[in-house]
């Protein structure tokens, strides 16, 4: 049995571990204490809901994927066993979806942390007008994803938009940022970083809100200088809701479907399609489901893994801490 | 070194200002298009000061826009409140509880969050039209529930991560159940985190698109679905689809800056040793 | 008596002589709702002129339909006049409307789902082939001859091309809803200064046209401009272009004929005309940008579809509304296409087929369309077509009626698979505009490549 040590105001107790705090007679107060005491009863409510409503699909999921089946066909739908996956693999389309999500998500989700970080340490100090900001700050993110879609898309118009509009007050030459192929990609992954920034904007000034003062007066009376506190102080204390952040932008990014859809389409050419765009056409313009659910599945699979090696990365220093 | 401070606050407000300018500069569009006669939307050079007309508004009041509010409305506050309950729990067993297979159960429930719709759309509608709640009010919370709750789960843990747990320890120690100590204790000092997780929370079922699309019809459409239609293949009604947009967003704006002063309120008695 | 139990009692009183109140009224319903079925005899050994039999309209009274449909101007004449149709049949009809490409969507799920959820369901000409082959529409032939009610019927008005596109291997299967045909739309103070007063009339012409204008607009005003973007929306305007030069998108093999010179040398032209003299950054303009260019004044012409006129002369949304002149679109050695029609169809799986006969019939009746005179223009009747009242009514009647003398849906693969056709050639489009004219050899024949082996995979070439 393992001891735990607790401090409190009347002194320090030893708990052994197995033991409950409160009562645990088998009066009706007691059931009731036992059942407050349950330690899975906290967690089963979510498990169970979760399970019921993720097994059944996702295992239809990867059936559909099996199958060939093109609801352009009159015929019924034909195992296809990995098939589809084959056809997959295969495709440069495929590939080149692949590394556009990568880019996508990667830039998106540095670009987000790193706007979000600063907003959040500029917003923690004693500013006027604070509260203000910090809720027009969220904005973007409150905005309907596909109006932000049309309103950006309308935005980047050389003609009728604001921003070619400013650029051209200033004297440069307007650009067609949604028309060209080497600037479709960076003016979406720009639309999703602005969408989001105050997603972690919020998460980490909470974050910050909540951290003792204590180590800060310390290190500040050690004569360390502000980047210094901020490097080896505050992140580490942040690092909860730094993972929390990465893994939800990553999460969110992956999936980002409205506003590219809106914007570009996947163009000019498909020079802006990401993974998602692709596995949308499959099924929903070219009706083959089968190839659909393979690419839906495999994202799955890959945001799976990605998200496994930053937990190691994140979480792993964390214990090592 | 006075001096020095202010210099920083300075320029610490300017940026932030500057970044509320892009922030908001796209709403205020949004709000301004509602406001203007068709002809001034596209207007080159832009317009700026301009006649104001409600038409829009009238527009969309006299759709059935009224009742895919309620039917967000509903929705998202249904959805919200279940997960939170659900949820929230969840995330402090994981925390500071001693739960066997913590990490499997921890990736498992994030693990729900990542499947791109696409793919759970054809089942889900299937199995939903087999237990009839194709367009009820239950089956789209009961789609909802599923990623909302992995998502509280996962910033609340994070959150009650931060709280001391010697603070819990000592609860316990003094005769408080892990309930107790949770709701009295915990509870309390993560509700900065609580607010936060409510707001991002009901802004994902508020905007979601896809599965309000597939799986709600005549009694339960919602907003987002609403606003596409707004977008033709001929006629694109700029005025009605902001005057929609921006009764789209203020709800939620104005939760959030309401429920702003609170996580103030809250967090200066958060710290619980000082 | 305490209070108590006489607020109760007053309480059920009151409820009692609503109750009584309301029965008393509603006893003198329509005799119709409690009428036999038809055929039999109403009454017994009475006089000959006994209650007539139950009229058509009439006798699926008391039904409900589900129907689906997509926001636009059709629509909602269409249902603001819902009343007239519920009066007359006591059919109680339930209308969901959404965004078009969602529609498509939700409809296409039900359908190969089999859930029947609607029994009404508005389908895109391009899409009757997939759906009629694949068992989810209810031929109609049978409801034309032996369902038809006189004064709806409009079998013969319909304007040919429309109702053909409603047909798939010489089976009905929808009622023509809209139809829409390609016009020009042209600055008329523009053309005068640049363009000899005269809208071009061919290909030639147009792009002189458009590269006189475009070279006096000193990069604020451009002579042309069109879809460029790559969504699903654009494939039908360069597909009508090489249309224009005389080959269809596919052969009666169903081969892709995009490496024929004709084709190459008309998607040429279209890329020159967009990347060239077209407003910058053509290759992310849909139709919702195009059309804005001509309302704003930055671009002088535009061949679409022909129910923007409105639009155009408005003086709320144009800015040169007393400007716009409407032409045939060019023609090289056809007329170019932008073809479309959609269609009210019956769900096979519906359960309320003859209700929903009903509405389809008189959804699409001449009378009907005729009451929508001022508020839409994409009639599917000839009668109405012809009309002096259409002519003057709507902007460009009579260009209308001369397009729609050469309509042809040929110009699109209206096969199944078009949405993977689309896919491909829409990126390719999007990707010469943005490229110019010297790409489109190349795309062209990367596109063609692509098109051929999804047709081969799907089975065309056995």
């Amino acid at each position: 049995m393992s001891i735990e040590q607790h401090t409190s105001k009347r002194g320090t107790t030893a708990l052994h571990s197995g033991q409950t705090p409160g009562r645990s007679d088998l009066t009706v107060r007691g059931l009731i204490d036992r059942l407050a005491n349950w330690d899975m009863g906290f967690v089963l409510p979510a498990v169970l809901v979760m399970v019921m409503l993720v097994i059944f699909p996702t295992l239809y999921a990867l059936a559909i994927s099996l199958l060939r089946w093109h609801l352009t066909e009159a015929t019924p739908p034909t195992f296809a066993g990995l098939g589809n996956y084959l056809f997959l693999f295969t495709e440069t389309r495929f590939w080149e979806a692949l590394g556009r999500t990568l880019i996508f998500t990667s830039v998106s989700t540095l670009a987000t942390l790193g706007l979000g970080m600063l907003l959040a340490v500029l917003l923690n100090r004693a500013l006027p007008g604070k509260n203000l900001l910090r809720t027009l700050l969220i904005v973007p993110m409150v905005v309907t994803p596909v109006v932000v879609g049309l309103t950006w898309r309308f935005m980047y118009n050389p003609e009728l938009g604001m921003i070619n509009y400013f650029i051209s007050t200033l004297g440069f030459s307007k650009v067609a940022f949604l028309g060209q192929i080497n600037t479709s990609l960076a003016s979406v992954i720009v639309t999703d970083v602005w969408q989001y920034t105050p997603f972690a904007l919020l998460i980490l000034l909470a974050g910050l809100e909540s951290l003792p003062h204590e180590p800060f007066e310390a290190a500040q009376i050690d004569g360390a200088s502000a980047f210094r506190i901020f490097w080896q102080v505050t992140l580490p204390m942040l690092r909860g809701p730094l993972l929390v952040t990465v893994l939800f932008r990553v999460m969110f990014s992956f999936n980002t479907f409205d506003t590219i859809y809106v914007m570009t389409g996947g163009g000019p050419g498909r020079s802006s399609e990401t993974l998602i765009m692709y596995a949308y056409r499959l099924g929903f313009e070219q009706w083959h489901m089968g190839e659909s659910a393979a690419a839906a599945l495999f994202m799955l699979v890959l945001v799976t893994f990605l998200t496994r090696i930053i937990l190691r990365i994140l979480r792993g220093s964390e214990r090592a801490a | 070194m006075g001096r020095r401070k202010k210099w920083i606050t300075a320029v610490s407000l300017v940026l932030v200002m500057g970044a509320t300018i892009v922030s908001v500069f796209p709403l205020y569009w949004v709000i301004a298009t509602s406001l203007k006669a068709p002809v001034d939307v596209f207007r080159m050079p832009p317009v700026w000061l301009f006649k104001p007309t409600l038409e829009n508004y009238r527009m969309v009041f006299s759709s059935r826009f009224p009742s895919y509010f309620l039917n967000s409305l509903v929705i998202s506050v249904g959805a919200v409140s279940v997960s939170l309950v659900v949820g929230v729990p969840a995330a402090y067993g994981l925390a500071r509880l001693r739960i066997p297979r913590k990490q499997d159960i921890d990736f498992f429930l994030l693990s729900t969050r990542m499947a791109p719709p696409i793919a759970f759309i054809v089942p889900f509608y299937l199995m939903f039209s087999f237990l009839r709640l194709v367009d009820t009010y239950p089956g789209l919370i009961l789609v909802y529930l599923l990623f909302t709750t992995a998502f509280v789960v996962w910033m609340m843990r994070a959150f009650f991560e931060e709280v001391n747990p010697e603070l819990d320890e000592a609860g316990w120690v003094d005769g408080c159940t892990r309930w107790g100590a949770f709701i009295r204790i915990a509870l309390p000092c993560a509700r900065g985190g609580l607010i936060a997780t409510t707001i991002l929370a009901i802004l994902l079922t508020w905007n979601e698109f896809f599965y309000a699309l597939i799986l709600t019809s005549f009694d339960t459409k919602t907003m987002p679905v609403a606003l596409p239609g707004y977008v033709g293949f001929v006629r694109l009604r700029w005025g009605e689809l902001t005057a929609a947009a921006t009764i789209v967003v203020t709800p939620v704006l104005v939760f959030a800056a309401l429920v702003q002063r609170h996580l103030m309120r809250g967090l200066v008695g958060g710290y619980g040793y000082k | 008596m305490t209070s108590s139990t006489r607020k109760p009692i007053h309480v059920l009183s009151t409820l009692l002589l609503v109750v009584t109140f309301l029965a008393a009224c509603a006893t003198p319903a329509s005799p119709e709702a409690t009428t036999a079925p038809p055929g039999a005899p109403t009454q017994q050994g009475s006089a000959p002129t006994s209650q007539p039999a139950v009229p058509l309209t009439k006798m699926y009274a008391g039904e409900t339909i589900r129907i689906l449909m997509y926001e636009q101007v059709p629509t909602y004449s269409t249902l603001d006049r819902l009343q007239e149709f519920e009066d007359a049949t006591g059919i109680k009809v339930e209308s969901e409307l959404l965004a078009e490409a969602e529609m498509i969507k939700k409809e296409t799920l039900d359908f190969s789902s089999h859930t029947g959820t609607y029994d009404v369901t508005n389908v895109h000409f391009w899409y009757v082939p997939q759906f009629a082959n694949a068992g989810y529409l209810e031929p109609l032939d049978q409801y034309a001859s032996s369902m038809s009610v006189p004064e709806w019927d409009s079998m013969d008005d319909f304007v040919p091309s429309y109702l053909d596109s409603q047909k798939y291997e010489g089976t009905l299967y929808g009622l023509p809803f809209q139809g829409i045909v390609q016009i020009l739309y042209y600055r008329t103070d523009l053309i005068q200064q640049y363009c000899n007063g005269q809208p071009p009339a061919t290909m030639d012409e147009l792009t002189a046209c458009a590269k006189a204008i475009t070279d006096a607009g000193g990069g604020e005003m451009f002579g042309y401009t069109d879809r460029g973007s790559a969504d699903a929306a654009t494939f039908m305007s360069p597909a009508g272009w090489i249309y224009a030069w005389g080959v269809n998108f596919l052969d009666d093999q169903y081969r892709p004929q995009l490496t024929t010179p004709e084709a190459i040398a008309a998607m040429t032209n279209y890329v020159t005309l967009l990347h060239d003299f077209g407003p910058i950054g053509q290759a992310g303009m849909g139709w919702a940008e195009a059309e804005q260019a001509i309302l704003n004044g930055v671009a002088a012409m535009h061949v679409d579809t022909h129910d923007l006129g409105p639009d155009m002369v408005s003086p709320e949304r144009s800015r040169f509304p007393t400007e716009i002149g409407f032409a045939m679109p060019p023609k090289q050695v056809r007329y170019s296409q932008d073809f479309f029609a959609s269609g009210l169809s019956i769900n096979a799986d519906s359960k309320h087929k003859e209700a929903a006969w009903l509405f389809i019939q008189w959804a699409t009746a001449a009378s009907t369309q005729k009451e929508q005179l001022a508020e839409r223009s994409d009639f599917t009747v000839s009668s109405i077509l012809n009309s002096d009242d259409y002519q003057t009514a709507v902007p460009g009647g009579s260009v209308i009626l001369e397009a729609a003398k050469v309509a042809d849906p040929a110009y699109f693969p209206a096969i199944p698979e078009f949405g993977a056709l689309s896919d491909v050639f829409s990126a390719a489009v999007s990707r010469m505009v943005a490229e110019g004219p010297d790409s489109v050899a190349a795309q062209m024949a990367s596109a063609n490549e692509e098109i051929t082996k999804i047709l081969e995979d799907a089975g065309y070439y056995k």
